[in-house]
Parts: C-alpha cells; structure tokens; sequence
C-alpha cells in the first residue's frame, strides 16, 4: 500500500461476556410484583429453552424461599431480563408466576407457601396411619432390649446391642412421624389438646397408672385399642381436611381480591429497528392484544435467502460502501480533499452541527444571564398584566413559572461543555484540510481524542433535550390552566410567549440534531424503548393473566434490532393508573450460534504483480459471505468469538489494475476480525491475461457497517 | 428410685449402662415437676431402656451437669445415646396442656428424641 488512505475506525477492544445484575435475597424482596412475578425464557427454533430471568442450570429450582409455582417446576426470577441477547428467530416465553398477585391482608404468607403447606397435608395423612406398625416395632425393641441386658459383657454383646439400636430407632421414628403431625395440628395450648391425648393413651394403653407410688400395669383391652387408635385416625383427618379446605380458599381468595380490586395486566411488545427507531412497530403479545398473528419469516442462518428487510438493507449498505470507497480513490488520486468527501457523504449531518453550534453559541453564560433577566422581566410584566385583568393570579403561579426557568438555566454548563467541542471538532476540520503524512498520526489521536469527548457530551444530550421540552411543556400546561380571557388578552401577544415559543424550537432543533449526532458517533443506535403505545392492547384481570409467547418469527426484524417489552399493573376496572412501576425491558436481536452473513466493505486492494504500473492499488467495493459464531449472553467466549470478533468466508471484490485495464472482478477468501472493523482478504482475479496483470491480489479494509450507515442518510 | 433426695446412686447407674435414655426434671416446688415425673415414668415403663428422674437437691448434681442439663429448677432434658448427651430440654411449662394436666404426647415426643440420637 503506497498512501495511507484507509482509516480504521473504532477498532475494539476484547469483548467480555455481559453479566446482567443478578439478585441476592434482599434485593429480591425489594423487587416490584411484576419485576419478580414475569418470568422470561428464550425458546430458540429447536425447542431448546435459555433462561433469560433465571441463572442457568437453575431450572425448577426456586431463587428464593416460599416462591414455588404450583404444580410447575417453571424458573424463577434471579436475575435482571433488561439487555439479554436472543436469536432473531426465537420466541419469548413470558410465564406469569404467583408472586405477580397481590398480597394477602395479613400479608403473612408467601402465596407460593400454600403449595408446600397442601403438599405437607398429605404427608401428614401417611405418617398417621404409620402407627399401625408402632405396637409391633416396640415389642421388638423391648425383646432386643432384653437379650442385651442378659447378654452384657459377654461376646454376643456388641451385635445385640446394634440390633437393639435399630429396633429402638425404628420404633421411636414411626412414633416421632405420627406426634409431629399430632402437635402441629393441636398445640400444647389448644383447647382439643387433652382429648386426643385421650384417644392417644386409649390407643396404646400400655402405658401405666400410678396407685398409691407404685406402679401397676392396668389390663390391656386391644378391642379398646383398636377402635382408639380409629378414633384418632378420624379426628386427624377431619383437621387436616379443613386445613386443605382453608388453603384452597385462601389460594380463591386471592385470586378473587385481586380480581375485585379491579387490577389488570397489560403487556405490550415493540420492534424497534436498529437503523431508525422511529419505524418501530407493535409486535404480538398472544392473549394480551387483538393484532393478527403474521406469518413466520424465518431469518436464513446462512444469510443467502434474505428477507425483504434485509434486502433492502444490504442494498443500501452496497450503495454506501461504493460510494465512500469512490470517494476514497478521488482522495488518492488527489482529485478531491478529505473533508469534501466528509462533507458530501454525511448530507446534513455537517450542516446541521453547524446550526447547533450557531444555536448553542448564543447559550454561552452570559448570553444566558442577558437571556435570563430577559426572561425575569418578561416574567414580571406578564404577570402585572394578568393581575390587572384577573386578580386571582397569584404568586404561586410566578414562583412555579420561575422555578421551571431556573431548572432550565442550570443545564447550562452541560451546554456549554458541547459547544466547546464542536468548537475543537470544527478546528480540526481545518486542519484536515492540507494535510501532510507526517502529521497524520498526531492529527488522527487528536481527531480521536475529540470525537470521544463529543461521545460523552452528546450522551447526556438526550436528557437534556427532554428535560427542556418537558419543562416548556410545563409551561404550556401553566398556562392552559388560566382562564381563556387572560390567555387571549395577555399571553398571546406577550414578550413570554415569545421567548418560551423560541426556547422550544431551540429545543425541539437540539433533540433532533442529537438524533444524528448520536448515530453518527456510535455508529448504531436507534433508542431501545419506545413511548408508542399498541391501541389494539387488551387489559387482563389479574385473575386471569396467562403465560404467553412472543414469536420473533411472526413480525419483520434483522439482527440489530430490539425488541421492547413493556409490562403494566393497572388499578381499577379502566383508566391508566399503574399499582406498581411499569416493568420495561429490552431484548437485543441478533444472529446466535454458527451464521452466515453477506457484508459490504470499503477495501484497499492491491496486485501482487502488476506490470507496467506504478500505481496497482486502489479503494474498491467488497462483499463477503461470512461465518462467524455469536456467542449467547450464558457463554463466556466460545471459539474466542468474543474476544477476536473473527469472522472468515469467501468475497466477491471489483477490481481496476492500472488505468486501462476495464473493471474486473476478483474471487477469494476472506477474513476479518473485531466484528468486521479489520477485513483482510485474498483472492484470484479470473478475468486476469497472466500473472503480471494483478492475477493474484490482497486487500485490507472495513466493513464500517454503522458508520457508513449514518454518513449515508439523506432525510 | 426415682426421686433423687440425698443419692444419685440409680442415676449414675442409669448414666452407665448403654442404650438408655433418661428423662430428668429439676425440681422447683412452684411448677408441676411431680406430675410431670409421674407421667415420665408411667410412660418410661413401656419401655424398658427408658427412665424417669425427679432431681429435688440441686447439690447432688455437679456444676457441669447444671450447666448442661437444666438453665434453672423448674427444667426437663433428655439425655441419651452413646455419649449422654442432651437431646432436648426446656422449661416444664413447655409440658403442660390448657387443662393443667402434663402432655404425655410431649414427654413422649421428647423421649424419641432421646431414642433416635446415636
């Protein structure tokens, strides 16, 4: 390669796994109803399940005491779902658990514990009817009892007294079984306590009288005995019938409160594309909203068959790949400069940074201070004159009203900070211009260096443009709560409403100019939630929340793209009132596993013998089919796919040796590493006379897939 | 004998012999110890490794046995296994029914304790 032409951007660094937050008991307990009581699992197009709430390997085990499901042995909730990775052709299991219900009154017992307590109902029956065998285990005892004490020391001893152990043991087990169940269901205070211990000395009536201080052994009547121990067999199971009566009841209960306090579980789930959130779409929830099903559109693993969307985005990715690679050449060439290229690729983005900064310039601090007591005295005759037309508009309103505005003037060194940047960003452009190699090096650090700044001022851009529109928007909504004669008579010609109308344009500028500048630096990213709302949702009483699947196959989508689930407990029998916070989460889509894709890239390639030219390399356009790995969130790094980010296949490279020779184009093997940020191929050019006219070729290039798609957008 | 005056004799016999399992009160004349005694040793006698003690000189006990044995007069434990070691005691309070009268569903229950340890 003779010029340092290509610019290698943001190469990454290893990639570790991500962990999301898991939860230890306290931090479960603090969790909302429907952060603990929504279960998502990923069921990929084999069938196989990956916990997404729950750690791996934990299926079937609950995360913490008195959350059991009755009757499944579903996972549960240890870990946070926000952020998990699925495959774009998976399904989402959303199961609904019963900590999702209300609490009871006493709110004592963990809803889930009613599944262990009716289990334990049962067992109890068993251990009672255990006695039967208690009468011969004892005599057994008393037998082996009495061959060791005639046997002490002699021989025999040792054997005899294993024996008695195990009698002795047997005995006291069976007996232990049946007296657990007796004092759970009648404690020592309880008022029915003598009389079962009644039945119970009736039932084994060895037990002696005391006479005078000795002891006599009463007649034993084993007809007596037997219907005793029936009797007691009786008592115990009408106790634990009711018991089984009030938990079933207690479980209807329930359910019932929290079908008449009227809640009701409403889910909702987004498509968010990756290249332009605002083309985000309502995905359907089975049994929670009346949109149609779709069809299944599988997403081809080998990245051959694509789908419409894909399509129309790999074209468009080819365009801009050609396009930046032919600016590129002009460059070498010398037939154009750097920043024109910039310039003419990024559309409106350049311009629109201007306008910012022009924008942002006039909130420097003291601008700002004029800006404000313009603001203060607008504020003080608005407020003069609408007293004198109303004499109910009192202080509170002003204090309100400047309350909003010295919020908004506190963001101004957030602003300042940005419009410092985009004054170091403009100064190098200059210095781009005219550049010589030797500087290269320092002038791409110092390029770096600011455009990370800019990344950091820009991210906190979002918030602030919101806050500023959510603080106009209070305003507005100030102002609507004056009666309509003051606001015809007095705000509509006031110096205010000027002003607040120009901050909010100011405002509604920065929010969209974000927009792109965001995209541009971080090379992706729509937003990963949405505020739009599915109109064709159905509100579920709480009773009634089933679990549900979200099949991916069924709505249009590509790797890249997110899908949001939105979740909410709703109050009443209507309205839009939430009993617990909205539980937002959001999935990143992509391709798992071993997959193929076709990938556009900007290469430098170059002849191995081309003869006759001085100049054999050049920018082109590639397009690689190529594997790679990727690897779920629950693997560390398989295949070091995370670490190196490597890819390899076969590409397809337009080729141009030496200024005669007519396009061609070359086949060959390619490999790339870090996500496609560093390709490096080879291949043979089949339409080439002979060896010296650039048969065989290399090339080293990237892919630059987020950024190309930001530079190239022209709305 | 099984209420302990002024000799330990049968006690530390019973501690002795292998296999037994003991069930001693200390007692308190304010609690029901006698009637808990009582029942202990009706219920002890259907089997025969069992026995009843009813401790009336806190002197006849050393201060290790107090200690592990009893907090206070008024106390039960059952002792047992190879080593004689407590398997549950408590105050005998913990032994009487609504109706004044000594569970032997509880003295029982504690004599299995006994049993079952090794």
């Amino acid at each position: 390669m003779k010029n340092v032409s290509v610019v290698l951007l943001l190469v990454l660094t290893a990639c570790s796994a991500p962990k999301r937050k898991s939860y230890d008991q306290s931090e479960f307990d603090r969790l909302s109803r429907l952060q603990r009581g929504l279960v998502f699992t990923e069921r990929d197009e084999h069938g196989s399940e990956h916990p997404i709430s729950a750690m791996p390997g934990a299926n079937g085990v609950p995360a913490s005491p008195g959350v059991v499901v009755p009757g499944k042995s579903a996972p549960q909730v240890a870990r946070l779902a926000d952020g998990a990775t699925i495959d774009v052709n998976s399904q989402i299991d959303l199961r609904t658990v019963d900590a999702l219900q209300p609490p009871t009154a006493s709110g004592v017992v963990p809803a889930g514990e009613t599944h262990t307590l009716t289990k334990s109902v049962a067992e109890m029956a068993v251990a009672i009817h255990g006695l039967a065998d208690l009468r011969a285990q004892e005599q057994q005892a008393v037998r082996d009892w009495n061959e060791l004490e005639s046997a002490r020391g002699s021989q025999a001893d040792a054997a005899l007294r294993a024996a008695f152990d195990r009698s002795k043991h047997a005995a006291a087990s069976t007996e232990q079984r049946a007296l657990n169940v007796l004092r759970t269901l009648w404690p020592i205070k309880d008022p029915d306590r003598p009389k079962i211990e009644g039945i119970l000395e009736r039932a084994f009536p060895e037990v002696m009288k005391l006479q005078d201080g000795t002891l006599d052994r009463g007649a034993i009547d084993a007809a007596e005995a037997a219907r005793a121990e029936q009797e007691l067999i009786v008592e115990v199971q009408k106790k634990l019938d009711a018991l089984s009566g009030s938990l079933r009841e207690f479980e209807a209960r329930t359910r019932e409160r929290a079908e008449d306090a009227g809640q009701r579980l409403r889910i909702e789930a987004f498509l968010i594309p990756s290249d332009d959130g605002a083309k985000a779409h309502p995905v359907h929830v089975p049994g929670y909203d009346r949109l149609d099903e779709g069809e299944i559109q599988r997403i081809d693993p080998l990245g051959l068959r694509l789908t419409a969307e894909e399509r129309t985005r790999l074209e468009e990715l080819i365009k801009a790949s050609d396009e930046l690679a032919k600016a590129l050449e002009r460059v070498r060439r010398g037939e154009a400069k750097l920043t024109e290229v910039f310039e003419q690729l990024s559309g409106r983005l350049f311009a629109d940074l201007d306008r910012l900064a022009d924008d942002l310039s006039k909130l420097d601090p003291s601008t700002f201070a004029a800006q404000k007591q313009e603001l203060e005295r607008a504020v003080d005759d608005f407020v003069e004159a609408a007293r004198a037309h109303l004499s109910s508009v009192g202080e509170d309103l002003r204090t309100k009203w400047k309350s909003e505005l010295d919020q908004l003037i506190d963001r101004s060194p957030e602003i300042q900070q940005l419009v410092t940047t985009i004054e170091t960003i403009r100064e190098l452009r200059n210095r781009w211009d005219g550049v010589d190699v030797a500087a290269l090096p320092k002038l791409l650090n110092d390029t770096l260096a600011a455009v990370s700044q800019l990344v950091t001022a820009v991210q906190k851009l979002p918030t602030l443009a919101n806050d500023l529109q959510s603080h106009l928007d209070a305003w507005r909504e100030l102002v609507a709560a004056l009666p309509a004669s003051t606001r015809t008579a007095v705000w509509d010609d006031s110096a205010l409403r000027k002003l607040v109308e120009e901050w909010r344009d100011r405002a509604r500028r920065i929010h969209d100019v974000v927009a792109n500048a965001v995209a541009l630096i971080k090379g992706v990213r729509a937003p990963v939630r949405t505020t739009l709302r599915n109109t064709e949702t159905i509100d579920v009483p709480l009773g009634e929340a089933k679990d549900t699947l979200i099949d991916l196959r069924r709505t249009t989508r590509k790797a890249g793209d997110h899908l949001h689930v939105r979740a909410r407990l709703l109050d009443g029998k209507e309205g839009e009132e939430d009993a617990e916070p909205v539980l937002d989460t959001t999935f990143d889509l992509e391709k798992l596993g071993w997959h193929a894709d076709l990938v556009p890239s900007v290469v430098f390639v170059e002849g191995d013998r081309v003869a006759g030219a001085n100049d054999s390399g050049g920018f082109s356009t590639a397009l690689s089919w190529v594997w790679r790995y990727g690897a779920r969130d629950d693997e560390d790094d398989p295949h070091l796919a995370r670490s190196l980010g490597w890819s390899a296949g076969l590409h397809a490279v337009f080729l141009n040796f030496g200024p005669d020779n007519d396009a061609e184009i070359g086949l060959g093997v390619t490999v790339g590493l870090w996500d496609q940020r560093v390709q490096l191929g080879a291949g043979y050019n089949p339409m080439a006379d002979s060896d010296d006219d650039g048969r065989i070729y290399y090339f080293l290039g990237s892919s630059l897939v987020p950024l190309l798609q930001a530079l190239s957008r022209d709305d | 004998m099984t209420i302990l005056t002024n000799s330990r004799a049968s006690l530390d016999k019973a501690l002795d012999t292998e296999g037994t399992t003991l069930f001693l009160i200390l007692d308190d004349p304010e609690n029901a110890g006698e009637l808990v005694h009582d029942k202990a040793v009706a219920i002890a006698s259907a089997r025969p490794w069992r026995n009843a003690f009813l401790i009336t000189d806190p002197s006849l006990l050393t201060a290790k046995e107090r200690k592990l044995w009893f907090d206070e007069a008024g106390y039960y434990a059952v002792v047992g296994g190879k080593d004689k070691v407590v398997a549950v005691r408590g105050p005998l309070d913990a032994l009487i029914m609504s109706n004044g009268a000594p569970s032997a569903m509880e003295i029982r229950w504690s004599f299995n304790q006994g049993d079952l340890l090794p």
